[in-house]
This record gives structure tokens, C-alpha cells and sequence, in this order.
């Protein structure tokens, strides 16, 4: 792995950190359907910030039990983390007393459960830089900060600096060993990183570091807990640093890789955004994950656990993306896709979201008149869909605000984007 | 966002000279780009820096060279930090190849290191690169020194012309993904250390779309060829890369009258005799 990486590096240098020469017109040479989409989406964000590097996927939950969904999500260089609760007019107010942290915040996954089962929601917070941090909620919009910067110290070697663990690029919460208190997952943001579980006890505030056959080097971009097999409990999943990744479940016991069929590119943190989720509706729970130069991918799970890549999801995309979610916006009865990234290798205010049709079998469409920009935005790191106005249909919350170089002429993206809602019809 | 490519970093890099294919050069015009006339652009250089007239060296530098530094800080910078002083100078034999906008001036110099006054005056003859470009002789810059072949006195050009027959059969054989064909070529000593498999998995990488030669240099049992070659990564992950255009500069090894690829060059062998 390693020598085949070294090989190839050189050209991926090139290939991945410059412009394309002469890019294309996205879908150029092919028809262009002009035929109304079978959803439309439409930006509304009132009360959410025009501004900022949200560097998530946001999460949603009703913390205040009003009826209306509110959201959470973490920014890179700006006074983060942040939620806003949902009010019944759709637009947001922000609810964040006491989601402080005391050194500039670097953007991270974020997750919500009630970490000290007192029937309110809390949050966890993986933050790029200092690790994990958790945040008690009274329901009412107001936190305490109780676990400040936890990460796998442990795992430290003597002569290494602990900079390279300290960081946590994504977390979630689940009860991963069936004892009924949630525990955290969280994925490493440097060298050091790998994935963590950290069992709970039910108080938020302890968190014993698992020790489990999971990987402790290498960035890992998204964590994820499900069950996707019917014989092991919560399994845990991973975009780690070679690939998706997966690890069969068995409680505190231990996990097994799960990897058959799942790609060990040549270049190293290629995939981000990972959602699992039954596309092909055969029963079995399918991989879904953004990769960074050939955009979505789909691994269909086989009878034999074995996972199976399906032909290009979204072959009109040349640029990659980045982040990725599913659920059946149309409701139609099949899941589709939504994903962020860029239709060409380009620079600048280039990023765009994507709606990708699913038909249920394996085909996805995407649907270019579905009002979502294709274009204009500045890197938009994560995707949440939810239904966040109550309608009965999930609708696309979005992390923007990336930093991009720009061009002359560009210097501002045509939508001011910092978070973004997109509420389907 | 986050491409870990910290082991690039680790890469022997000097092997690859860059993705992007240099501007070609102009044609040359006639006779602008023959011997005479580089000959006489070397002796105004070297009298200006025996004259130790900096403004005039500024002048003789590439387009490229001078917009990176005004004349005033180049001048300042001579003046106050050149390294050598020239005693005296001859110019010898010129050699152009017009076809690829190069030369080569033979030069017999008296010079000595300006921090070590005490140390004596160093004759020395040796040949120094100049390419054609904007319509003119300049000497090629010493970053770039190694980019280009020696000149053609300083080289066995029968050689060259064999080794241009060896060169060809491993990147067809590259092309056709003949591994048992490539390992055959490849420096006896390298295939000690890795098997036929290892070096196809390496290979096997990326599909080669096309080579060009840029030049052969062989001197002695050495050799460098610069090819610029097309490939698309076969990786299926990164299916979407378009193929990338490389500039790289190999290695050969003569043994036993037979040139070889050579994968790894050693270290010691691999310096240049004196000139």
C-alpha cells in the first residue's frame, strides 16, 4: 500500500492541487434536459449565518421539544459551535449560551443524545484541532460545557507530539456496547487520529477510551455508527485515511473489518462524506461516500457482506465531492441523493449541491433544474437532510463557507453562504 | 479538503522535473541561432564579468531571470556577494543544436573564490548551456542546469544512438504492459532487489498514452534520457484524473556493452566525470 501510494503520488500532486487545463462545460456533448424536476428546492435561512467556515455536516434535532427542528454545526475561525432553534415562522434563533470554547475553534463533526439521560439533549463536538468536547443541554437552548478537548492520550507514543492525536475530525454518538448509555465514536484529525470509542456511563462527564482493534493512525474524515449486517450489534464505519471503511460490531468485545470489495486508493484521504442507507432496497444496508476526485460512490452490500461498487452515480461530475446524504426527497418510495462538491476541477466560488434522483435499483439522475445552485458556492463541507419545516418531507441543511482562491472577477460567491437551508417542494 | 500527502514530500523527486510540459521554444531563425552568433554573446558575457560590468551580465540573463529581479538589486547583489573573480578567459569550441534551441560554449577560464584571497587562481575548462529563446542566445540558468543534455563533444553519440533503440523498447513495452519484456531491460543490479512482479505493480499504476524523446546523453557507461510521456491513472477510484503529461529524466547503465534502465542509480556511480 504504502509503495503503490509513493508511486502514484506525483501525478495525483498535479492532478488534484491545480486547475484543469481547458475544463468543460459540465455535460457538454450530452442533451440538456430542460424538463421541470421531479422536486425543487428553495433557499430559505432566515435567523442563520450569511457568513462563516461550517465545516460539518450540521445535525438536527428538536432539543426544546417545540415541534420544530433545530440545528446544530461547528465552524473553522469564527465563534463556533453553534445551534439555533427552529420557530414555527421557519425562520432560526440562535440558542447557544455556553457552547464556549476557550482557544479559536477549527470546525468539526457534531452530534446530538442525551449523554446524561436527564431527557434533554446534548451536544458533542468534534472539533479539528482539540479533540472532543461535550456540551449538557437543559432543553432550553442553554449548555455547560462538561468534557473539554478529549482525545485518545493514551495512544501517544512517549516520543511523539501529542498535537498529531489531539485533533477530531468527526463524532457521533451511539450505544455501541448495549448497555443503554450512549457512547462516543470519534474519527482523529491527523496522523495520529484513527477512530476512538469512548464508552459512557450515563453522566456525560466520563468517557473511558475502548480498547477495540480499531485503527489509531490516519485521518478519519466521517464516523458513523448502524447496524449493517443482521448478525452483529452497532457497527461502526469510517472514511478513513485508505478508504471506507467497516468494522462489524460485537459490543465491548471487539470489532471485525469488515472491508471486502471497499476501495485502498492510491491516494490517501480521498473519501469524506459516508452515509449508510439501503439503495437498492434488497434489505441489506448499502455504503454511500463522497469521493474527493471521482464524486459519489455507492457500495451495495451483497448476501455475503462482500460490498459491491455500482457503475458511476454521477457521471456528469468531474470535480469530486465532498459531502454526501440520502433520503426520498420526491417521495417516490426511493432514496435519493444529495451530494456537495464541484462539476470540474476548478478554482473559486465553483462548489454547488447536487439532487440525485434514485430509482430504487441503483440508478441515480441527477435533476439539474431542481433549483440547487450547481455552481457559485464557496466549499461546502457537509450535507444534512431533514425535515426541518414540518411538511413531511426532508429538506437539505448545508455547511458552507470554505475557504476557496479565487479568481479575478470572483471574488465573492453568488450565494453569501455560510449555513443553508433548502426546503424541498 | 484534507489529501494527506505527507509521503510525497518523501518522493525522490528529482527524477520528476514537473507535470507541465515547458513552453516550447521558438524555432530558431536563421542565422540568428548559429555558433557565430553565440559565440559572441558568450564573449560579451564573459568580458563583462571580467570587466566585472554587472549591468551588462544582467542584460545577457533570460527574459524569465531578469523579471524576477530588477537590474539595481542583481547589480547591488554582484557587487557586494559575486563569489568569483575572473582573471581571464578564452573562448573555445561552440556547438548548436538548432533543432531543439540549445548550445554549448567551451571555455578555458582563470578565476579564483573572492573570500579566499590567499588561495590560488584556478584554471579550468569546461562547457557552459545556453538555449535560444526570445530571439536570442542566453546561458541557461543554474537551476536549471541539469534539464539538458551535455554538449555533443562531451558525449558518445554512437552510443546514443543504441541506447535510442533500448529506450524505445521499454516504453513500448510499457505501453503493451509487456512486464517480462521491461524487467529485461532494467539495470541487472535492480533486478537483484525487486522481482518482475514488484516493478509490474508500479507500472501497472497507469496506462502510458504516449512518450516523445527530448534528448539522449550518454556519457560512458552513463547515461540520462528526458522523455515527456502521457498516462492515465488506472486507479478505479480516481477514474475521472485526465491523463497528465510528465517530464522525467531517466537513468541508464552500461554493463557488460548492454544499456540498461537503471530503476535505482547508485549514488557514487552516478557522478558526473569532471569536466
Amino acid at each position: 500500500m504504502k509503495f503503490r501510494t509513493l508511486i502514484i503520488a506525483p501525478l495525483i500532486v498535479v492532478c488534484v492541487s491545480c486547475e484543469s487545463p481547458g475544463s468543460r462545460d459540465p455535460g457538454a456533448g450530452e442533451p440538456q434536459p430542460d424538463s421541470a424536476s421531479t422536486v425543487t428546492f428553495l433557499l430559505k435561512r432566515d435567523g442563520l449565518p450569511l457568513e462563516g467556515n461550517w465545516k460539518c455536516d450540521p445535525v438536527v434535532a428538536d432539543i426544546n421539544a417545540d415541534g420544530h427542528m433545530d440545528i446544530a454545526a461547528h465552524a473553522r475561525l469564527s465563534d463556533s459551535p453553534r445551534v439555533w432553534l427552529g420557530t414555527a415562522d421557519g425562520s432560526w434563533q440562535d440558542a447557544s449560551d455556553g457552547l464556549v470554547m476557550e482557544h479559536t475553534p477549527c470546525g468539526g463533526g457534531l452530534d446530538f443524545g442525551d449523554v446524561n439521560e436527564d431527557s434533554q439533549l446534548d451536544l458533542v463536538v468534534a472539533d479539528h484541532c482539540r479533540g472532543v468536547f461535550v456540551y449538557l443541554g437543559d432543553g432550553a437552548g442553554n449548555w455547560e460545557l462538561v468534557v473539554d478537548g478529549l482525545y485518545p492520550e493514551l495512544i501517544v507514543p512517549a516520543n511523539e507530539d501529542a498535537a498529531l492525536f489531539t485533533g477530531a475530525e468527526d463524532v457521533t454518538l451511539a450505544d455501541v456496547d448495549g448497555d443503554g448509555h450512549l457512547d462516543i465514536v470519534a474519527g482523529g484529525a491527523d496522523v495520529g487520529g484513527g477512530v476512538s470509542v469512548y464508552w459512557g456511563d450515563g453522566t456525560g462527564r466520563n468517557w473511558e477510551r475502548a480498547l477495540l482493534s480499531l485503527p489509531i493512525e490516519g485521518v478519519v474524515n466521517r464516523v458513523l455508527v448502524a447496524v449493517v449486517n443482521a448478525v452483529s450489534v452497532q457497527d461502526i464505519l469510517a472514511s478513513h485515511h485508505p478508504g471506507p471503511r467497516v468494522w462489524y460490531g460485537a459490543g465491548r468485545d471487539n470489532v471485525t473489518p469488515a472491508f471486502d470489495g471497499l476501495p485502498s486508493p492510491t491516494l490517501l484521504g480521498l473519501y469524506h462524506g459516508l452515509r449508510v442507507a439501503d439503495v437498492n432496497e434488497d434489505g441489506r444496508p448499502d455504503l454511500i461516500v463522497s469521493n474527493w476526485v471521482d464524486g459519489p460512490e455507492v457500495y451495495l452490500q451483497g448476501s455475503d457482506g462482500k460490498w459491491n461498487k455500482t457503475p458511476d452515480v454521477f457521471p456528469e461530475m468531474f470535480g469530486g465531492s465532498y459531502s454526501v446524504a440520502v433520503a426520498d426527497l420526491d417521495q417516490d418510495g426511493h432514496l435519493d441523493m444529495v451530494v456537495s462538491g464541484r462539476m470540474q476541477r476548478e478554482v473559486g466560488f465553483v462548489y454547488g449541491v447536487f439532487f440525485l434522483r434514485g430509482d430504487g435499483a441503483g440508478k441515480w439522475t441527477w435533476e439539474r433544474n431542481s433549483g440547487l445552485p450547481s455552481t457559485g458556492l464557496p466549499f461546502t463541507w457537509g450535507i444534512t437532510l431533514a425535515d426541518v419545516d414540518g411538511d413531511g418531507t426532508k429538506d437539505i441543511i448545508a455547511g458552507s463557507g470554505g475557504i476557496v482562491a479565487t479568481r479575478p472577477g470572483e471574488a465573492e460567491p453568488e450565494i453569501p453562504a455560510g449555513m443553508l437551508v433548502w426546503l424541498t417542494r | 479538503m484534507r489529501l494527506e500527502l505527507r509521503c510525497i514530500a518523501l518522493l525522490p523527486c528529482l527524477l520528476i522535473l514537473g507535470c507541465k510540459t515547458p513552453p516550447k521554444a521558438t524555432e530558431p531563425s536563421e542565422p540568428l541561432a548559429q555558433p557565430e552568433r553565440l559565440r559572441a554573446r558568450a564573449q560579451q558575457l564573459w568580458q563583462a564579468r571580467l570587466d566585472e560590468d554587472w549591468s551588462t551580465t544582467y542584460h545577457l540573463q533570460e527574459p524569465a531571470q531578469r523579471a524576477a529581479i530588477s537590474e539595481e538589486e542583481y547589480v547591488d547583489w554582484h557587487k557586494r556577494r559575486e563569489p568569483f573573480k575572473t582573471h581571464a578567459f578564452e573562448l573555445k569550441r561552440a556547438q548548436v543544436d538548432t533543432a531543439r534551441n540549445l548550445g554549448w560554449m567551451e571555455i578555458h577560464v582563470k578565476t579564483s573564490f573572492r573570500l579566499a584571497p590567499n588561495a590560488p587562481v584556478q584554471e579550468l575548462t569546461r562547457w557552459e548551456k545556453w538555449r535560444f529563446t526570445a530571439g536570442n542566445w542566453f546561458p541557461i540558468p543554474r537551476e536549471a542546469i541539469d534539464a539538458f543534455p551535455s554538449a555533443p563533444a562531451q558525449r558518445d553519440l554512437a552510443a546514443e544512438k543504441v541506447l535510442r533503440t533500448r529506450f524505445d523498447q521499454t516504453w513500448q513495452a510499457r505501453q503493451t504492459k509487456h512486464w517480462d519484456d521491461l524487467y529485461q531491460l532494467v539495470d541487472p543490479r535492480d533486478r537483484e532487489t525487486a522481482s518482475v512482479e514488484e516493478i509490474a505493480a508500479g507500472e501497472e499504476l497507469a496506462d502510458y498514452l504516449s512518450f516523445k524523446l527530448r534528448w539522449i546523453e550518454a556519457r560512458k557507461d552513463r547515461a540520462r534520457i528526458r522523455v515527456v510521456y502521457t498516462r492515465k491513472i488506472t486507479d478505479p477510484s480516481l477514474t475521472k484524473l485526465p491523463p497528465e503529461e510528465t517530464e522525467l529524466i531517466e537513468f541508464w547503465v552500461r554493463r557488460d556493452g548492454e544499456w540498461y534502465l537503471d530503476r535505482v542509480p547508485d549514488q557514487i556511480e552516478q557522478k558526473e566525470p569532471a569536466q
